[in-house]
């Protein structure tokens, strides 16, 4: 979907690929992660994603605006989530920046979680950042321009 | 709710100004009427009437041109769910007259496109073009939220 072309009645005419960038700034309460999850599946199922890499995406971006809202953004509603996608001939780029309210530990973007350790949690939280990784193609934290801690997800369109 | 509640339940979303991308709006812009509690049966008008105002947008203000941007913005007010479409206003918006209602259309009297309008005016509660600082046409459409159940925005 995302192609141009720019040169075109010329032999040597060539598609470059361009991308379409979808941005989305939310209010930091829980829920709200649902607009930034049908909004990513509205545009993967455009791009030609097949359902099960939808639900994929949908789960992680989920996972991503529920700890930008809930760790990031400490539940301030005056903070806002910005959701960042942007369409590739041949990849979805999915970015999730929070405001920083409280920067994201390091180490917990690499620990594998542990079963036993996580069901004595009383939310038998701490899922999230391990779900992403294994649901998405390729996934980066950083920190946003803004200061804020970000998020980069890939997911890889196979056709 | 007070004025700053309601900038804090507001989304914005910013698109490319592309045919087809009026169902990116769409969904997005659904997903946060069904976590206000609007009915089923207005969620399908608000999707509709949405979706017209988006293509208008794209194909009238902004000329079809892919490199310019359609801005969506939503916002909770006490008894409204009001969403605003924004173009960059390559073409203003110009009222040609009374249109012809969408009978005498069907009935042959007029062109069958041009209809966006009157449909979106059907299934809104409010909805017009509003005048705006600056570049672009804003189309506001509102919903009342009287028929909005178990709000919790």
């Amino acid at each position: 979907m995302p192609f141009d072309v720019k040169a075109m009645g010329d032999e040597t005419a060539q598609r470059e690929p361009v991308e379409k960038v979808i941005e989305l700034r939310l209010p930091s309460r829980l829920g709200y992660e649902r607009v930034a999850m049908d909004t990513a599946s509205a545009l993967a199922r455009r791009m030609g994603f097949h359902t099960d890499r939808v639900e994929s995406l949908k789960t992680a971006i989920g996972e991503a605006v529920t700890n930008a809202i809930e760790h990031g953004n400490q539940h301030d509603a005056a903070t806002k989530v910005v959701v960042m996608l942007t369409a590739r001939d041949a990849e979805l780029i999915v970015q999730v920046a929070d405001q920083g309210r409280k920067p994201l530990d390091q180490e917990c973007t690499t620990r594998q979680p542990q079963i036993a350790e996580r069901l004595e949690r009383d939310d038998k939280g701490g899922w999230g950042i391990w779900l992403i990784r294994e649901l998405m193609d390729e996934v980066e934290f950083s920190t946003a321009p803004s200061g804020g801690n970000q998020v980069r997800m890939v997911i890889h369109l196979e056709r | 709710m007070s004025t700053s509640a309601s900038a804090q339940m507001s989304i914005e979303l910013s698109l490319p100004s592309e045919l087809g991308y009026e169902v990116i709006a769409r969904d997005a812009i659904a997903a946060f009427a069904r976590r206000l509690g609007l009915a089923p049966e207005r969620i399908e008008d608000l999707k509709t009437a949405l979706c017209e105002a988006c293509i208008n947008a794209i194909e009238h203000g902004n000329l079809l041109k892919p490199e310019l941007r359609v801005q969506v913005h939503c916002r909770v007010e006490a008894e409204r769910l009001v969403i605003e479409v924004l173009d960059q206003g390559v073409s203003p918006f110009a009222p040609r007259g009374e249109p012809l209602s969408i009978i005498e259309k069907v009935s042959g009297l007029g062109s069958l496109r041009g209809m966006g309008l009157l449909l979106i005016s059907q299934l809104c509660d409010e909805a017009g073009f509003v005048s705006r600082s600056g570049a672009g046409n804003c189309f506001r459409l509102a919903f009342q939220r009287q028929a909005i159940g178990g709000a919790h925005c």
